[in-house]
């Protein structure tokens, strides 16, 4: 049973992973690596801020080992993280890294669950000084439906893409009460998850909500699942994890 | 390693304990309700002081799985995904349970100086994923095919799920034709078979007020079906009984209503989650179980 | 468990007040009518339903506050009908109530203006097929009109609809209330002790003539129902504003604190039970 943790180089994934790894948890702990060895993976002391990854070399691939308590105990989820540059979509990059483009492929392949990470676009960040960096509405609608078509083909057995919009302390209004709104409760004070992704995909991603009903509605057994995430916001964080791990077999 | 669901001799209360067998087979069109049925049934959330049910236990790790899907799952608000077919139907999760019920229930063995029976109801039950239904009968000859025919066949009961919110009136008769046909065709021995059919949503409003009949529901909603029904058991092939079911339940005792929330609905039928998992009480459940196993009918169980 | 109550449809032309109809049912409950004398019902309704839930708000803000109705639309298909529950209890004398649960099914005014014209599309026709589904008890249709003109209009429909009746096989199993709606208006209020003779007969002659013909006595009973009511006894005025808004006349209640609908309920007990009620109710 694979779940794949994947995302455009700058969605934030590294930060989210280790901040992930944090020790204060609530429902979702990572067993292994810790979070020091997390750390000194990927993190730069120096520079204060995630090392960059290595532009010539081509798909990282870690492992982590998560552990997800639920109302009936606790799951194991081992999770294949693939980090991938932007050029992998290109066919010369393919042709270039052959080796590269199988190995990723067969992990691809095999997964049950996709956990997509994103970063958001540039029109939802209002205020934000450097919102120049970050890609336009179109762009990210393009990014968004290419990789949804590609897990489609190339992952048969993919039951569960959850899609995680991340740095939603730069988009969302009032962000604080936003995770409040949305945290895990499992005695039922807060919202049920049909609420939330409801609330999740009209407020965040209106642009492609057609596509993703489209899609939970005529593919039997897959469905597409979306989230925001943010490294300040434990709860949110985890929410992706809980929701994953309720379906996997033990 | 069972010996304890062999009938037990007399307990210190002068109370007789009978147990009745069933391996059973759950089919039924897709999103018709199975597994949600059968992890309802294995958890047997929030029941009623004044049920006629004790208890309902897995036996085995599968049917564990069951509860945690109830659990992790149902209870959680969210929707259960597809079972999915597999080509191997010994792959297929056997659930047991135990079904347990109180004592002065069973009519068969009325004991004049007030002793009651209590009856025990095993049960070994597989969940066909709905491709069976639709595609796989469609595909005569084909040995995963035959495979599962002849794995239904050892089942002493059926149970035939029909999701009473369902619009694909014709689709659904044809295919219960495919699979009473295609039984019937495998069947060497011609053994007399107990199925029974179950509407299944039936917390929906529409069916609700309908469920005391579920015989007349049945008739109304799916003339056809219950056509086809009617000859197979004129045929003496077996016999059929309906049953009204919600694995959702309702809320509130005075004035109703159904646990539910909608998520979408369609010619296909109505999915839908709980929407209180607090006050989650399903009905019917057992009913239909209880026929399988003895052959009665018992009132009390179809509310409950 | 008694199988006393059922599945029924509420049909009739657009504006006919269906929708108001039912949003005072659900909203009856929570909202304390004066009566002239001890009610020998109570209508009680769940808000845990959504549609309950929905159409008790709407109540509040519409009949009450200020805006009426939008036009109930066929645009969302047949999945998008909204179904109502409703539980009757009729009191009796040293014995608990016998609950009357009622499903009710509030269907487009458009798919009946249509039948008229003659049209049909494959949308009209889902709806159709719900409403005569064997599993319906009865229906309950409302037609506003009694002006000149409304009879030869309504004489078609109904035609139109009783072939269509007939073609799923409900000729001789299926009740109809046909009830006046709207009758707090001065000109047929005096009518609605005897809407049959008073109402029906006097101005909707080939309507009531028509289904007289086709269908069996016992499935057959007319009504008058007036969702806002008058203001008193000795003030027989309709309770009841009417205010041109953006589609045509909003109706809303003139006097909230003097609402008393007339005849809400009779053609529900009816319909489940086939017995007739005194007027009032």
């Amino acid at each position: 049973m694979g779940v794949i943790y994947i995302g455009d180089r700058f969605s934030g994934k590294t930060h989210l992973a280790m901040e992930l790894a944090n020790p204060k948890c609530n429902h979702v702990k990572v067993v292994s690596p810790s979070y020091d060895q997390l750390k000194s993976m990927l993190y730069d002391e120096e520079n204060s801020s995630t090392k960059a990854t290595d532009a010539a070399k081509s798909v990282y691939q870690r492992f982590i080992q998560l552990q997800v308590t639920l109302p009936t105990g606790n799951k194991q989820i081992s999770v294949d993280w693939l980090d991938t540059p932007g050029e992998i979509w290109r066919a010369s990059w393919r042709e270039d890294n052959p080796k590269e483009w199988e190995d990723f492929m067969q992990n691809i392949r095999s997964s049950e669950g996709v956990l997509l990470i994103m970063s958001p676009y540039r029109e939802s960040l209002d205020s934000h000084p450097e919102k120049d960096l970050y890609i336009t509405q179109q762009q990210w609608i393009n990014r968004f439906n290419r990789w949804v078509d590609f897990f489609r083909h190339e992952c048969p057995n993919l039951r569960h893409i959850l899609i995680c919009l991340n740095k939603a302390d730069l988009f969302c209004e009032e962000f604080s009460r936003e995770a409040g709104k949305l945290a895990y409760k499992p005695h039922g004070a807060g919202m049920n998850w049909q609420q939330r992704q409801s609330y999740v995909c009209n407020q965040y991603f209106r642009p492609v909500l057609p596509s993703i009903e489209e899609i939970n509605r005529s593919i039997r057994g897959l469905s597409v699942r979306c989230f925001i995430t943010s490294v300040h916001e434990r709860s949110l964080l985890e929410l992706p994890w809980i929701y994953l791990a309720t379906f996997l077999a033990t | 390693m069972f010996d304890w669901l062999k009938n037990s001799p007399q307990s210190p209360q002068g109370n007789n304990v009978t147990s009745e067998n069933a391996t059973i087979r759950v089919v039924g069109d897709r999103k018709s309700g199975k597994t949600t049925y059968m992890a309802a049934l294995a958890r047997w959330p929030n029941a009623g002081l004044n049920s006629p049910v004790q208890s309902v236990m897995p036996i085995n790790e599968d049917g564990e799985v069951l509860v945690e899907i109830a659990q992790n799952v149902l209870e959680q608000g969210l929707e259960l995904p597809p079972t999915l077919i597999s080509d191997n139907v010994d792959d297929l999760k056997d659930y047991q349970l135990q079904i347990s019920l109180k004592g002065e229930f069973s009519w068969r063995n009325p004991k004049l100086n007030g002793n009651s029976q209590q009856v025990k109801l095993n049960i070994n039950c597989k969940d066909y994923a709905g491709e069976f239904f639709a595609d796989l009968l469609n595909k005569t000859g084909d040995p995963v095919l035959e495979n599962y025919l002849e794995d239904c066949l050892q089942a002493s009961g059926i149970m035939l799920l029909i999701d009473g919110t369902s619009r694909n009136y014709q689709d659904i008769a044809s295919n219960i034709d495919k699979f009473l046909i295609a039984l019937d065709r495998s069947d060497m021995a011609s053994t007399k078979r107990r199925l029974a059919v179950v509407i299944t949503k039936c917390e929906q409003p529409e069916l609700w007020v309908r469920r005391a009949k579920p015989r007349d529901m049945a008739t109304a909603i799916f003339p056809q079906v219950a056509k086809k029904l009617h000859a197979w058991q004129q045929s003496g092939a077996g016999s059929v009984e309906y049953f009204s079911v919600s694995a959702f339940g309702m809320l509130g005792a005075n004035v109703p209503a159904p646990n539910f929330t909608k998520v979408r609905a369609s010619r296909d039928g109505l999915t839908a989650v709980i929407k209180t998992p607090k006050r989650w009480r399903p009905f019917g459940l057992v009913s239909p179980i209880y026929w399988l196993c003895t052959g009665e009918r018992h009132t009390k169980l179809d509310g409950e | 468990m008694k199988d006393l109550g059922g599945n029924i449809g509420v049909i009739g032309p657009r504006s006919s007040g269906k929708t108001t109809y039912l949003a005072a049912l659900a909203y009856w409950p929570e909202r304390k009518l004066e009566r002239k004398q001890k009610s020998a019902f109570e209508i009680e309704s769940s808000d845990e339903l959504e549609a309950n839930a929905k159409i008790i708000e709407k109540a509040k803000e519409r009949i009450l506050e200020g805006s009426s109705f939008e036009p109930t639309t066929v645009a969302g298909g047949i999945d998008d009908l909204d179904s109502y529950m409703f539980t009757i209890k009729v009191k009796r004398f040293l014995r608990p109530p016998d609950p009357i649960n009622l499903v009710a099914v509030d269907y487009p005014g458009e798919i009946f203006n249509e039948l008229v014209n003659g049209e049909s599309n494959s949308l009209h026709e889902e709806f159709i097929e719900k409403c005569l589904r064997k599993d319906v008890k009865g229906l309950l249709i409302l037609l506003p009109g009694w002006e000149r003109g409304s009879d030869s209009f309504y004489e078609q429909m109904i035609r139109k609809f009783l072939g269509l009746m007939d073609s799923y096989g409900r000729m001789n199993d299926l009740r109809l209330a046909v009830a006046m709606s709207k009758c707090e208006r001065g000109e047929i209020w005096s009518g609605r002790l005897d809407p049959e003779i008073d109402l029906f007969n006097m101005h909707l002659r080939e309507t009531t003539a028509v289904l007289r013909k086709k269908l069996p006595r016992k499935n057959l009973e007319f009504f008058a129902i007036s969702t806002f009511g008058v203001l008193s006894r000795n003030n027989p005025r309709p309770n009841r504003v009417d205010e041109i808004g953006q589609e045509g006349v909003n109706s809303v209640l003139r006097e909230p604190n003097e609402w008393r609908p007339y005849g809400m309920i009779a053609p529900l007990y009816w319909l489940s039970t086939g017995k007739r009620l005194s007027a009032d109710v």
